[in-house]
């Protein structure tokens, strides 16, 4: 799994790829707390389009980074599902919790 | 990257020769209904970092037996979050305890329109799983507690668990239309 940063002036956009789970999940809730907490940046945005799993605790630290966006007062947006991704958070009743779009322009717009 | 051990022994059961021929081989599939034909066994140490290894295999196993691209990613998704949970709540985070897994191909009582089942088997030798806790319902909507159960019995046609000894059983059945 890799998750990488592009800064934009409003947003940061984490490009992640590669499988998560319960061997790198801890990874990507601390990056996606460290920059709503230390930078406040008001658009979190998850690239979600490389991603071919994610189990429970993957769905975890994106269900953290949501509740800690709500506190902060920030927008935290998913984009690019997989069908497996869909599946999960469909099967967690989650889809229609967070932001979810299509692709990249939309999720900037 | 951190470094993975090996696995201690993979190894598949020898009636899982593939026909050339076939992409969905029948010979995986029992031949009569009451047959339950053994297909692979995995011993490996409760490593997160395997669970990609063991997802790879039954990934390919459930694939061959006919199951369509959905019915895989309900086994995989099952088997996976029952590996994690024996990983992080049985085995509390401990690397180097082992885990066994075995897959069988099933036939009887299949459900009208099933075209194959899979029955697999976990076994670890953590602490137990509390009462009821297979079944628990997840406390709230945004509560990330639970999450891995709730997939494992949605993904699933039978979820069970027992204790023999000092040994826990996870045993799922899948029917892939």
């Amino acid at each position: 799994m890799q998750i990488n940063p592009r800064r934009l002036e409003k947003a940061t956009i984490f490009d992640v790829s590669g499988d998560i789970d319960l061997a790198n999940s801890p990874e990507i809730r601390k990056t996606l707390l460290t920059e709503m907490r230390d930078k406040k940046t008001p658009r979190v945005i998850v690239n979600l389009t490389n991603v071919r799993y994610i189990d429970s605790s993957g769905v975890a630290s994106l269900v953290e980074g949501l509740k800690t966006s709500r506190d902060l007062g920030l927008r935290f947006i998913l984009y690019g599902l997989s069908p497996a991704a869909r599946e999960v958070l469909q099967l967690s009743r989650l889809l229609k919790i967070f932001e979810i779009h299509e692709d990249e322009e939309h999720a900037l717009a | 990257m951190k470094k993975v051990p090996p696995v201690a022994n993979v190894n598949a059961s020898t009636n899982v020769q593939r026909s050339a021929s076939s992409p969905t081989d029948l010979a995986l599939k029992p031949a009569k209904a009451g047959e339950r034909v053994p297909l692979l066994r995995l011993k490996f140490f409760s490593n997160p970092e395997l669970l990609g290894v063991v997802r790879s295999a039954v990934s390919a196993l459930s694939e061959s037996v006919g199951f369509s691209p959905e019915a895989s990613r309900a086994v995989i998704r099952a088997v996976d979050e029952g590996l994690a949970n024996i990983m992080r709540h049985a085995y509390s985070g401990q690397r180097d305890l082992p885990i066994h897994l075995t897959c069988w191909s099933v036939a009887a009582s299949l459900p009208k329109g099933a075209k194959a089942a899979i029955e697999i088997e976990i076994m670890d030798r953590g602490s137990a799983m509390p009462d009821g806790k297979l079944n628990a319902p997840r406390p709230r909507e945004l509560s990330a507690g639970g999450l891995g159960l709730e997939w494992m019995r949605k993904s699933m046609d039978v979820v069970q668990h027992s204790r023999k000894g000092k040994t826990n059983y996870l045993r799922m059945t899948k029917y892939g239309m």
